[in-house]
């Protein structure tokens, strides 16, 4: 796989923590940084998404706007939860008056 | 009418077993899963944190009440067993929250499939749970897990706030 280089320079304290998680953990330095760089990134991206997808389902951003930021794919999904949600909610109602 | 017949997967399981209203929720649904949900339920509960408890409080509290299927209808897929568990007993429909999954079997179910929200509008609008124990509910179904799961419950929610304020 084709890796690309980001070089991020550390405070010497920072560095030293780095160094002694390594130690415990029997990880090299750059295999645990980039751990939990990855782990970071995904959750990140996450909470991203999903506020850029409630803007959205909240109508202040456009469906363009939402592809843009989202992707094709994901855009599809947010607009899927959207319509089996209110789906949901209607036949809620209509159940609702049938149960005793 | 009767109790209806809600054939239920892990992710849908666990949602509802998230807040305290499944016990409430089973005066009005009849909920029956397979056996391979009941081994993920299992599974889940040896894990020692939230979702660990959520799924042994499940098990203990016989809620669901699980059916072994003809071995011609099991599948090593929790939510294909699912579905072939509500077309044989006729259900009334089935719960489950995992997006791609309703997409795909919905066309091989005979009824609809809902997600777990469902239950708790219901009874909101039975008047069965306050807006507050609903709003609450729905709420405490978000959990670590995939965002656009979290997302059915935040559109949920959006949604019942909206709803709440026309009743």
């Amino acid at each position: 796989m084709q890796t690309k280089q980001l070089n991020v320079k550390l405070m010497p304290e920072l560095d030293k923590e780095i160094e002694l998680i390594s130690k415990i953990l029997h990880i090299p330095k750059v295999d645990w940084a980039r751990n939990v760089l990855a782990h970071e990134v995904k959750k990140e991206l996450e909470e991203q998404k999903s506020f850029v997808a409630l803007e959205y389902m909240r109508r202040n951003i456009s469906k363009a706007d939402l592809v843009k930021l989202i992707g094709k794919e994901d855009a599809e999904d947010v607009d899927y939860i959207t319509k089996k949600t209110k789906e949901d909610f209607k036949a809620a109602r209509e159940l609702a008056k049938k149960l005793k | 009418m009767g109790r209806l017949k809600c054939a239920i997967d892990t992710s849908a399981a666990i949602s509802l077993g998230s807040t305290s209203n499944f016990k409430t929720a089973a005066k009005f649904f009849s909920f029956v899963s397979t056996g391979m949900i009941n081994n993920e339920l299992i599974e889940i509960s040896k894990t020692a944190d939230k979702i660990g408890n959520i799924a042994n409080n499940i098990l203990k509290s016989s809620i669901i009440k699980f059916i072994k299927l003809e071995k011609e209808l099991q599948n090593n897929r929790g939510e294909v067993e699912v579905i072939n568990l509500a077309n044989k007993i006729k259900a009334d429909f089935v719960l489950m929250d995992d997006i791609q999954a309703r997409k795909k079997l919905q066309k091989q179910c005979n009824v609809p499939i809902r997600f777990s929200p469902f239950i708790i509008f219901t009874l909101y609008e039975k008047r069965v749970l306050t807006y507050k124990e609903s709003w609450s509910a729905i709420n405490g179904m978000k959990r670590e897990r995939e965002w656009k799961e979290n997302l059915i419950m935040d559109y949920a929610k959006l949604l019942f706030g909206k709803v709440a304020n026309e009743n």
